[in-house]
Parts: structure tokens; C-alpha cells; sequence
């Protein structure tokens, strides 16, 4: 009796932690094993649609468009599997096995990029989260965050939020295509 | 015991006003004064009109507490003649010459008094009256100015103004005019990303020989094709110095007004090298705005009902605009003034 207030404390402290992808959006896509992660893998093109504000340069606000200036070739690398992120452990050790492998978690990397742009990301599922940055010249920068779902083995789709240049904020929607 | 303190208290309360009221009225305690009167005419057919001043001036003068009038029948022309008489009568501390003079319809009562005894003047007073019927109001002014030594002007209350002064002062006359005015606008900064505007201005024109000051209302608008517009409806007022009164008149002046504005800009922008995003918005603005602005010109067939004004300005509008806080334009007017004084 004495721990279901903390339990409960737990599971309410948790709720913001817990990855987009775990929730249903409204799209209609679920974080579930269809595609995981290693389809990330391959040549990166990606567009984007949303809207920017709260600028100090008022004219750098309204309707945005953002897209990739160059393809990127990302690879996506499995890693431990932890927790029960999408259904409950088989019975057997030998099917758990096999289970943690097709539902393996992944990290992206990316090998020649250019120097003013940076890479992270991982996947749980198929869900993905996604951070890329570029460095302005001026010491300013773009950081953009894209939380999605793998629908297929080739694309990726979901929501953007972002900051910059300066006090901007973004908000919007993303497409990754991969080849 | 208590009662006699009591007393005692009271008697130096009492005795304590007593003295600050004979200090505050100086006037009772001193001796009366005898003042000798002499009456004299600019214009010999006014004698008899002259001594009825100088009567009604005795008597006002006798009514005054401590204060006594005496005639004399010496036919003086100052007030050194009339303390001469004075003396050789005896028994007058002041004398007084009285003297009336017509300028035009206006009757014109001057009075000079002196000490007797020294031959110090005890002040000079003078009022105008329109008709003889107010000459009882004058002599009743001038007495009390000459026994209060104040100036005859401030001894006007209800009752006792004269129709000369009761009449408006006045003033001089300007010219008052309109004008109409085509209006170039070069902006500097704003006015929709600097579009080319212009409108017509309509306003009042009231022109001294040295100034001029012009209430206008006005519609500018841009002049161009592109997306972008503005629209402003001002409400301005200037002052401007005129630097000759020639028929060529160059003026150098300043102005303020309030007004509307509308504007509508339309804008692209692109950032990052790899990660390209371009935004776009139409940002339009509807407030109100307060101006400032300088003024150099030309004002030409200056002596005519009909002038024509070349203006330049320099004018700083102000207001909450989305992206910026001041508009900055150079604006030339061509303007027709019409009327004449």
C-alpha cells in the first residue's frame, strides 16, 4: 500500500521522458518492429515543412521550407538492446535472442559530412529521433530535432522543432527519404 | 490664582492685536492730509469741463478717511504753479494739478501730485475715457490711485471700468489662406521596402510677415507595382520662419503631426549552407503613427492672393511597426497657396 503513491510518482515523472514514438500520433503511426532502425542506412535526402518565429529580425520569420543541400551518407549502427520497449520478453532464451536482434537498436553516423554540420540520432523500434546542427559563419547556428516514425523501408516521417538562426523557433513536419 | 493667570493671559492676547491692527492700517494713526487742487484745459473751450474734474476729483478725494481736499482758484499749468499756490494759501500738505485734454473723441485726465512741504511728487496717474459721462468714474479711479500710490490701471473693478477700457485690444492682422499641394515621397527607410510614393495634401495657411503656420491633412500612397504598398493618411502642423518679404521668399521651418498608416511588405529569406531553409511572410502593419520632419522652400509670388509653395522635407515617421521602429523619407511638394489678407 505504502508504495503505490510512488509508483505512481514514478510512472507520472516518467511520462515526459518517455520517446514520442511510444505515443500515437496523429498520423496514425505506432512505435511497433515493422521497420527498426537499420533502414536508416543509406543516402539521406530530406525536406521539410513548418513555420518559423518569435525572431528578434521580424523578416526572418513566417512559412519555412527546409531541405538537405547535399545528399547524406548515413550508416546506422545496432546497439544493446535494453528494456521492453515494444512488447513483452519471449519465454524462451533462445527466441529472446533472436527477438533483441531483429529489434535492435540503432545509432546514426555519418562519414563525410560537411564540417559545419553535426549528426546524432537513434532509434528505438521504428521510431527515430534525429538531431542535425549546422554552425553559421557568423558563430550562429541551426539546430533542428526530428522525432518520426520508419513507415517503410525508404522513408521516414514526422515532426520538426528546431531553433535559429538567432531567437527563432521552428515547428513543422519532415520527410526522410533513403536510398 | 487660576483666574488672574487667566486674565493676565488675555489682557496680553488683546493688547498683542491691538497693536498688530495699528500697525497693519499705518494710515489711521497719521495726521490728515490736506490736498490743493488746480484744474487746467488743453483747449480753452473746456475750462468749465476741467474744473468739474478737478471738483469731482476734491470730492473723491475728500471722502477718503484722513484725507482732505482743498480748490484753489490759481489758474495753473503744472504741478510746481499749483504747489506755489498751495504755499502761498497755507495749510495744504499735497498739491495737486489737474489737467484734461481732448485727443480726438478721447478725453485724456492726467493728474500730478507733489509734497508741499518738499516738492517730491507723490505719483502722476492719467486715464482715458471715451465721453464726459465717465469722467466720475475716472476721478473716482485717480483719487484712490493717488492716495494708495498705485497705478491707476489697478484701481479697475466692477463698477468703475471705462468703455476705453473695456474695449477688445487689437490685433494684427495676418494673411489666411488654403493651399493645395502635390506631394513626392522618396523614402529612405520603410515605407513599404521603399517604395516611391506620392499624394495631395489640402491645409490651412496663416501668414505673417515673418512666419508662417500651415495645418494640413493629406492622402500618400505608393506609386509603384510591386506587392508591396503603403497607404498613409497624415495630420501634420508647421511653423516656418519666411526669410523675406519679397515675391521670392525662402522659408526654413519644422513640423509634427499624427496620422494612419497601412503598409504591406511581402519577404523571402534564406539561411544555412546544408541545412537550407527559406521562409516567407507577408508582414502588414495598421497603426497609428506620430511624425517629425524638417522643411526648406520657397515660397514665390509671395505679395499675390495667389503663391506658390516648393517645399523639401526631411520627415522621421514613428510607430510600432512589425520590423522597425522609425520610416525615414525625403518628400518635395509643389503647392498652391489661395487667399489673400
Amino acid at each position: 500500500m505504502r508504495l503505490r503513491p510512488v509508483a505512481a510518482l514514478v510512472v507520472l515523472a516518467g511520462i515526459p521522458a518517455m520517446p514520442a514514438c511510444l505515443k500515437e500520433n496523429p498520423e496514425g503511426y505506432t512505435c511497433d518492429m515493422a521497420h527498426v532502425g537499420e533502414v536508416l542506412s543509406g543516402t539521406w535526402r530530406l525536406h521539410a515543412d513548418g513555420e518559423r518565429t518569435g525572431c528578434k529580425n521580424r523578416r526572418l520569420e513566417g512559412d519555412l521550407e527546409l531541405d538537405l543541400s547535399l545528399p547524406l551518407d548515413v550508416t546506422a549502427m545496432a546497439v544493446a538492446t535494453s528494456g521492453d520497449p515494444t512488447g513483452e520478453e519471449p519465454e524462451h532464451e533462445a527466441d529472446a535472442f533472436v527477438e533483441r536482434i531483429r529489434r535492435a537498436d540503432f545509432e546514426l553516423n555519418a562519414d563525410d559530412m560537411p564540417d559545419e554540420l553535426d549528426l546524432g540520432g537513434s532509434t528505438v523500434g521504428s521510431c527515430a529521433t534525429i538531431v542535425l546542427t549546422e554552425r553559421l559563419p557568423g558563430g550562429d547556428r541551426l539546430s533542428y530535432t526530428l522525432d518520426g516514425y520508419i513507415i517503410s523501408s525508404s522513408k521516414v516521417v514526422g515532426t520538426l522543432i528546431g531553433e535559429g538562426p538567432e531567437t527563432c523557433r521552428v515547428h513543422g513536419s519532415f520527410e526522410l527519404s533513403i536510398q | 490664582m487660576g483666574k488672574s493667570k487667566r486674565a493676565q493671559h488675555l489682557g496680553v492676547i488683546v493688547m498683542t492685536c491691538m497693536t498688530l491692527m495699528s500697525w497693519s492700517r499705518p494710515g489711521d494713526a497719521q495726521a490728515p492730509e490736506t490736498w490743493a487742487l488746480t484744474a487746467h484745459s488743453g483747449d480753452p473751450a473746456d475750462t468749465v469741463l476741467a474744473n468739474t474734474v478737478r471738483d469731482l476729483l476734491a470730492s473723491d478725494l475728500g471722502s477718503r478717511p484722513n484725507t482732505r481736499a482743498t480748490l484753489l482758484s490759481a489758474a495753473c499749468e503744472d504741478a510746481t504753479c499749483t504747489r506755489a499756490a498751495a504755499q502761498a494759501v497755507g495749510g495744504a500738505t499735497v498739491a495737486l494739478h489737474v489737467s484734461l485734454h481732448r485727443l480726438g473723441q478721447k478725453l485724456i485726465v492726467a493728474a500730478s501730485a507733489v509734497d508741499v512741504a518738499t516738492g517730491d511728487s507723490r505719483g502722476s496717474q492719467r486715464l482715458t475715457a471715451n465721453r464726459v459721462e465717465e469722467l466720475d468714474v475716472v476721478t473716482r479711479r485717480l483719487a484712490s490711485a493717488l492716495v494708495s500710490g498705485t497705478s491707476a490701471e489697478d484701481t479697475a473693478e466692477l463698477g468703475n471700468i471705462t468703455s476705453n477700457e473695456a474695449e477688445a485690444p487689437k490685433r494684427r492682422s495676418g494673411r489666411f489662406g488654403f493651399g493645395l499641394h502635390l506631394i513626392g515621397i522618396a523614402p529612405i527607410r520603410g515605407y513599404a521596402d521603399q517604395q516611391i510614393g506620392g499624394g495631395v495634401d489640402i491645409g490651412g495657411w496663416f501668414e505673417t510677415y515673418d512666419f508662417v503656420i500651415e495645418p494640413r491633412i493629406g492622402i500618400r500612397t505608393d506609386l509603384t507595382r510591386e506587392r508591396e504598398a503603403f497607404f498613409h493618411v497624415p495630420l501634420e502642423l508647421s511653423a516656418a520662419y519666411l526669410f523675406t518679404r519679397d515675391d521670392v521668399s525662402p522659408l526654413l521651418g519644422i513640423g509634427t503631426g499624427l496620422g494612419y498608416a497601412h503598409e504591406e511588405i511581402y519577404v523571402e529569406h534564406e539561411v544555412g549552407e546544408v541545412l537550407v531553409t527559406r521562409t516567407h511572410d507577408r508582414i502588414s502593419d495598421s497603426l497609428l503613427t506620430a511624425t517629425l520632419f524638417a522643411r526648406g522652400g520657397v515660397l514665390v509670388l509671395r505679395t499675390y492672393d495667389v503663391s506658390l509653395l516648393i517645399t523639401i522635407d526631411y520627415a522621421l515617421t514613428f510607430g510600432e511597426f512589425q520590423e522597425r521602429s522609425v520610416e525615414q523619407a525625403v518628400r518635395l511638394s509643389f503647392g498652391v497657396v489661395l487667399g489673400g489678407s
